[in-house]
């Protein structure tokens, strides 16, 4: 299975070198994307291979590489491979360097899984995967609070856009019946007619959304910036990132096409691509702009996939490339740059291309690219860009150009202001180039982006077969590097032109934009994930689970008691009616309105002794009515439980003060007093319900007729207790015996630190909790007491 | 705890009628009111008498019996009775009855039925003795 | 084969007497022999049930519906199987963990009477032994909450008995009452009879009482306070035993009395339950996401794992069903091996608190990769096991078309996701400056003590892993349980109908 191996490859790579032994043999695990790379390169298209992984629920790890998942699989494995060779450099622990090795590594096979996934509900487990691995590096220095924050951060937007996106594809799953991807790709026409399908865009579009970091999810890109760098350029610009691009253009037949699809994508990467180009320039650590400056090509690059046609899709897969490329150098010199000076502060660096020569050649290639100044790659990629926009409106191809403006403005400050000028005064340290092994993986990135223009026909076919598999058409396509002096032409001179002119006015124009409101939802996040949330909870649970017995009771009583008066209501049945209330004779009802008083007089007593004896003679009436009724044996049974219960009771009530300690307030009185009364109302009609309901013959007569025959026992209620239902007896007798297992334990063992004789200690007892705490205070029992607060 | 001596003779003089009478019940159960439960019931109430009446201290001292391993045998009486029918018989407490006629004392109803009902007996009368012991004894060691 | 279906419960009842021997060696030999004898039974019996057949033994070989049956299908074959791997492996915890004081005053008969309350649970076929095995599960968790006997044992400890025993009179009452209105106790019997009735009547009200009875035993909204109040005061073996079990048992008996007996009147209650699984979920994460106690932030997550398993129960269909029987494995396993993790953490660093402990990750790395899966696994996070239970779950709602119940779902598995985030960063990532106090430290455990420990956890972990990397053959597991349990509209489901087959052997259910 080559696909699988695609995915294996990495992963076992990942796995293994964490338990390898750590020295700098390590650095060798860069063989592993390269060979990926290699193969990619050379298999071409692949079509689907299945293996059956859960057929109950119809995933299968299907694979298939088409001309799509072919692109993003070169990006991956090469850029994956830069990445890891500069890490080589960038981490001087082998320890540190074998961590973010075995990360990466997984991660890439989770990115691998994504682009490759023929089954729509595999690629989510990938999509899924690429988060965790994305939150562990961003974690990496997690002794830094800032990290630790980044990292949540990331994991909740992308998470929380996952579980939108889940709900999404579930329903489209449901809709078409299946997760295979061809399926559900050829089946365009019957998920656009279904009533769900407005919300399976929408809830798919959020997760694109999030994890491309489209506005006003785009903020946790930024805070993962907390990662080392060489992760910020492999996942944050090159590849994790662009999984929502990928995820629309891949699911661009079963649910684009429509007003609602192309209308929203269009609209949010716009909006994106403008605000975060300009927001870039607000910032002074580098890997933020450059982070901005991502957030907003994804907005360029979801945009185009919202136009959707041939030119504007041929310009995202353009762009996809030209983006990873450029953005990988830029930010893996802005690591370079702040190893070396101590620094990322644009405000505090400058110089640096005196000391920094092979760093700065790289850097200057990628941001030239960057720039879209001809003839790199980057303006290639623009060019495409506005012929794809200028299908359109006037003012789509006005806010393309002054987002083009504010990237080229961008891409000049980082390259002036770094390496430009002298090296300030209170730089922290006195930089020094970078080891070979770190400039060279931004120089071939700035190799390969100042070749391509002039090799362009070796990228016509995988391009090709990407806008393919997108489009489902065939399209041949050609890329040239010029077109002559056309409109796009012009008006990418006139985006560079004015990008150089406001680069000389940056100053006031930065001081002007970080006066205007920022518009950022981070902002919004902090207050509810970071304070509201728990604080929200707290408060919330203290309200619930307040530590007070009492309170918990009347809780329960009441929902029951509720419950059951909404039911009898609702059954309508005739309760008193129904049952053969006449029959009780004089004695019958003498004995019920004694339990009553008796029942009163308990709960009324006013020492613990008169509330046992009370009690007392409520068991005893009890077996009374047995005896009325005919059952001696129960009669005889309850009235023995009723002298050792009241027995227990004295021993047990010895312990504690004779008078109650506590007395409620009126209004808790009256509250318990009601919910009690209800209560045995309610069971009382249950009671007469049940009886007045006798809707099946009972099975009794039998244990009759059966008693002596199979029993051989004329006492039908002992061979019940001890042959028909004997196993609930062997049942009941071990409840007995546990019981007497927690008395002894619970008497006998206690924390040693606590002598004897506290169960007795009345004058401790009182609601103030002192020093001598009494391990068993009253209020306890009486349910007044307060548990450990919950945070 | 002070104790009467009347109480004390008292109680002295109910156990081995309370006894007898226990005894009495688990037998007769099984075709008149009575059975293991009762019966185990009535049997502990003798010892829970002479303990209110001498303390438990005494009383374990004198008696000697380990009222809490009995409790356990008693569950593994009942068990073992509803083995017995798994093993002989087809299902777990299924019945086995065994009637021998002895003369001078009748016919004898033996069976695994009553043998559980035996276990019960023993397991009541262990529990609720061991956990009034067990509680007389902790209000003693507080009153010293 | 039939009649030995009572082996899982005599089997922990044995092994509890046996680990009452006075020598602690012999005492654990016996122990560790009955746990495993335990698992053993149980993967016979998966193994004999693994075809669909039905295993059914009636006791004292009285004909149903007189005598009491012990039905074994899919269902009881699987949470049996479940309870016998977490018993056997707490088990092992337990005894690298626990005092020895508590050891002398019967830990181990205790924890095996519980099991044989569960298993007695699972097994029998009739309303009234449900109930006896429900008091002997609250007796001994009871007791073994309270032993040991320390001051916030026993407050919690009080509030779990007093909430407890008002379920327990629920239940017990609405047993009788069914008895009289039905006639019969027998569950099968009971659901042929039920399904008779032209429209649900006076087993509204019934279905009422046994959702509010097994909804404490199940802690769901607005009953489960005596949960939060006690689970983090006994040892972490204990709160792992009964976080893992305990409340999964009240929702299995739903399963079993309100879909299997009571179908018309549940549906009825549909928008009741709705409404109760959606607070219960609510108030669960958010009660987790307030606690800075490990324990107690686990402990609320147990509310509102409830809240998913009622959702099974709110949809009504039989797929929500299934999901429910695959989450309800999930579930169990993965909260177990958190507080078992949990307690590693607690025994290696002395502390469960969020603020005192940190930099785990590198002390332990082991802990931390096992706390990584779980705690993932919890949170759905594919492809560990709780991915595949909420999208089978959120599948059989959207199929429903209960929509509001997904989006809780869905934001609620945020929020989970969000509380595992918030143990990971404090406990494993941060960097530890906290001084522990004199009763913070390290327990002292020998060599073969902290194996044991970690290793039946890792064995948790891993069993979570496969439930996520192969869960095929538990979801068609649970499909074929959830098939056999719901009923077909007319009163047959493959329960029913396995039980009137073997009374028409015995001659029983003569009607």
């Amino acid at each position: 299975m080559l696909l699988l191996s695609f995915l294996l490859i990495p992963a076992a790579a990942g796995f293994l070198i964490a338990f390898l032994p750590r020295n700098s043999f390590s650095r060798w695990v860069i063989a592993v994307p390269a060979v990926l790379f290699l193969l990619v390169l050379t298999s071409g298209e692949i079509p689907t291979q299945v293996i059956s992984w859960i057929p109950s629920l119809g995933v299968d790890l299907a694979l298939a590489m088409d001309g799509l998942g072919s692109w993003f699989a070169l990006i991956i494995t090469g850029v994956g491979t830069l990445v890891l060779l500069y890490a080589a450099g960038y981490f001087e622990d082998p320890a540190k360097y074998v961590r973010f090795a075995s990360y990466t590594l997984l991660f890439m096979a989770a990115m691998l899984g994504i682009v490759l996934s023929a089954n729509l509900l595999l690629l989510f487990v990938f999509w899924e995967l690429t988060s965790v691995t994305s939150y562990l590096l961003i974690g990496f220095y997690h002794e830094r609070e800032e990290a630790r924050d980044g990292a949540r951060r990331a994991l909740i937007v992308t998470g929380g856009g996952g579980l939108a996106m889940l709900a999404g594809v579930i329903l489209i799953g449901v809709t078409v019946g299946s997760f295979d991807l061809e399926t559900i790709l050829a089946n365009g026409e019957q998920i656009k007619a279904s009533a769900v399908y407005a919300p399976a865009v929408i809830l798919i579009l959020i997760g694109a959304f999030a994890k491309s970091a489209q506005y006003p999810l785009h903020f946790w890109l930024p805070g993962a910036m907390e990662a080392p760098t060489p992760a910020s350029a492999y996942l944050h610009s090159a590849t994790m990132v662009k999984a929502g691009i990928f995820l629309l253009a891949r699911l661009y037949p079963a649910i684009g096409d429509t007003p609602i699809f192309n209308g929203t994508v269009t609209a949010v990467g716009l909006f994106t691509a403008v605000y975060a180009s300009i927001y870039a320039l607000r910032q002074s650590d580098l890997k933020a702009i450059l982070a901005y400056s991502t957030v907003s090509w994804l907005g360029t690059l979801t945009f185009l996939i919202g136009l959707g046609t041939k030119d504007s899709i041929k310009a995202a897969i353009v762009g996809v490339l030209a983006h990873a490329l450029y953005k990988g150098a830029l930010f893996l010199t802005a690591g370079s740059i702040d190893h070396a000076a101590g620094t990322r502060d644009i405000e505090r660096i400058g110089g640096l291309g005196r000391v920094m020569r092979f760093t700065m050649i790289g850097a200057v290639i990628a941001g030239i690219s960057m720039a879209g100044i001809p003839p790199l790659f980057g303006f290639l990629a623009k060019e495409t860009l506005l012929v794809g926009a200028l299908e359109f409106d006037p003012i789509i191809t006005a806010l393309v150009i002054v987002s083009a403006i504010f990237t080229t403005l961008a891409a000049l400050r980082i390259l002036w202001d770094s390496f430009a000028g002298s090296i300030p005064e209170d730089i922290p340290h006195k930089p020094h180039e970078v080891s070979p092994i770190m400039w060279s993986a931004p120089l071939i990135m700035g190799a390969v982006t100042l070749i391509l223009p002039f090799t362009l026909t070796v990228i016509d076919r995988p391009v090709s077969a990407a806008v393919e598999s997108i489009r489902r058409v065939p399209s041949e396509i050609h890329l040239h590097l010029f077109e002559g002096i056309n409109t796009p032409f012009i008006l990418s001179m006139i985006a560079i032109t004015a990008g150089i002119v406001l680069f000389a006015l940056r100053r006031p124009l930065i001081n002007l934009l970080r006066r205007i409101p920022g518009l950022n939802t981070s902002s919004i996040y902090d207050a509810v994930i970071g304070r509201a949330l728990p604080g929200g909870a707290l408060f919330l649970t203290d309200i619930v689970q307040n530590g007070k017995l009492r309170n918990y009771i009347s809780i329960i009583v009441a929902s029951f008691v509720g419950l059951m008066l909404t039911l009898l209501i609702i059954i309508d049945n005739e309760i008193l009616g129904a049952s053969d209330l006449a029959g009780a004779d004089i004695q019958t009802a003498l004995i019920c309105i004694l339990l009553i008083v008796a029942a009163l007089a308990t709960v009324l007593a006013p020492t613990r002794l008169a509330a046992i004896a009370a009690l007392g003679i409520e068991g005893a009436l009890v077996s009374l009515l047995f005896a009325v009724f005919g059952a001696p044996d129960l009669a005889f049974t309850q009235l023995m439980i009723e002298v050792v219960s009241l027995i227990l009771f004295v021993l047990a009530f010895h312990f504690l003060p004779d008078t109650f300690s506590t007395r409620a307030s009126r209004i808790r009185q009256l509250r318990d007093l009601t919910l009690a009364s209800l209560v045995g109302v309610i069971m009382a009609a249950l009671v007469l319900m049940a009886d007045g309901n006798r809707l099946f013959p009972s099975i009794s007569p039998w244990y009759v007729e059966n008693s002596i025959p199979r029993g051989q026992g004329a006492n039908i209620v002992n061979v019940i207790v001890i042959d028909f239902r004997g196993m609930d007896t062997q049942g009941e007798i071990l409840v007995l015996v546990i019981a007497a297992m927690g008395v002894v334990g619970l008497l006998r063992l206690r924390p040693v630190d606590q002598p004897r004789g506290q169960y007795l200690e009345t004058d401790t007892v009182s609601n103030q909790v002192d020093d001598a705490e009494p391990s068993l205070p009253i209020e306890w029992l009486e349910g007044n007491s307060e548990e450990e607060p919950n945070s | 705890m002070t104790r009467s001596l009347f109480f004390k003779f008292l109680a002295r003089a109910m156990m081995p009628i309370l006894i007898l009478f226990s005894i009495f019940f688990l037998l007769r159960g099984h075709n008149q009111p009575g059975g293991g439960f009762v019966g185990g019931l009535v049997g502990a109430s003798s010892i829970v008498l002479m303990t209110l009446a001498y303390g438990p201290a005494e009383v374990a001292s004198r008696l000697r019996i380990d009222f809490r391993r009995a409790m356990f045998w008693g569950v593994i009486v009942a068990a073992i009775a509803g083995l017995l029918g798994l093993i002989f018989q087809s299902s777990f407490l299924e019945s086995i009855w065994f009637k021998p006629y002895i003369d001078g004392i009748g016919k004898l109803e033996l069976g695994t039925p009553a043998l559980f009902d035996t276990g019960v007996y023993i397991a009541v009368f262990g529990v609720t003795v061991s956990i009034v012991m067990a509680m007389a004894d902790e209000s003693d060691r507080e009153a010293e | 084969m039939t009649p030995l279906i009572i082996f899982p419960f005599l089997i922990p009842l044995i092994t509890g007497f046996s680990a009452l021997l006075k020598r602690r060696g012999r005492r654990r030999v016996a122990f560790s022999i009955g746990v495993t004898a335990n698992l053993i039974a149980a993967v016979v019996i998966m193994a004999s049930t693994y075809d669909g057949t039905i295993l059914i033994s009636q006791m004292g070989d009285h004909p149903m519906p007189f005598g009491i049956s012990l039905v074994i299908d899919s269902l009881s074959a699987i949470m049996l199987l479940l309870t016998a791997v977490i018993a056997f492996l707490v088990g092992i915890f337990a005894m690298a963990t626990i005092d020895a004081n508590r050891e002398r005053f019967a830990f181990f008969p205790l924890f095996a009477f519980l099991v044989a309350g569960l298993n007695f649970a699972f097994l029998t076929g009739d309303l009234f032994s449900l109930y006896v095995a429900f008091e002997i599960m609250l007796m001994s968790s009871f007791v073994m909450l309270t032993l040991g006997g320390e001051r916030g044992q026993l407050e919690g400890g009080i509030k779990y008995v007093t909430i407890n025993l008002i379920s327990s009179t629920i239940f017990v009452v609405a047993a009788g009452l069914t008895y009289a209105v039905a006639g019969t106790l027998n569950m099968a019997h009971l659901a042929i009879r039920f399904s008779q009735l032209a429209d649900p009547g006076v087993t509204l009200v019934l279905a009422g009482m046994f959702l509010i009875a097994f909804g404490i035993k199940a802690a769901i909204f607005p009953l489960f306070f005596w949960l939060p109040a006690s689970y983090h005061t006994p040892p972490i073996a204990v709160t792992a035993l009964f976080g893992g079990l305990l409340t999964k048992v009240g929702i299995y008996a739903m399963w079993r009395v309100l879909i299997l007996i009571l179908p018309a009147a549940t549906a009825i209650l549909q928008p009741l339950l709705i409404t109760v699984s959606i607070f219960t979920m609510i108030v669960g994460v958010l009660g987790a996401v307030a606690q800075m106690d490990v324990r107690r932030l686990l402990s609320f997550h147990v509310i509102s794992q409830i809240g998913y398993l009622l959702m099974s129960l709110a949809i009504g269909t039989t797929d929500a069903l299934s999901a429910g029987i695959f989450f309800m494995a999930h579930v169990i396993l993965a909260k177990t091996a958190l507080f078992l993790i949990s307690g590693i953490v607690h025994e290696l660093e002395g502390s469960y608190h969020l603020k005192h402990l940190g930099s785990v990750a590198k002390r332990h790395p082991g802990a931390a990769v096992m706390f990584f899966i779980a705690a993932l696994a919890l949170a759905g996070i594919p492809p560990f096991s709780g991915f595949w239970a909420k999208f089978l779950l959120l599948r059989a709602g959207i199929e429903a078309q209960q929509y509001l119940l997904v989006g809780v779902g869905l934001a609620v598995s945020l929020l989970t996701l969000y509380s595992m985030i918030k143990i990971w960063n404090e406990v494993f990532w941060k960097p530890n400056t906290y001084t522990p106090s004199a009763d913070e430290q390290p327990t002292p455990l020998t060599r073969i003590e902290r194996r044991a420990m970690i290793g039946a956890a890792a064995v948790m972990v891993v069993l979570v892993f496969a439930l996520g990397i192969a869960p095929e053959s538990m979801i068609s597991l649970s499909n074929r349980a959830a098939a056999e349990l719901f009923p077909n509209g007319l009163g047959h489901s493959g329960y029913v109908d396995a039980v009137v087959a073997a009374s028409a052997e015995i001659g029983g259910l003569s009607e």
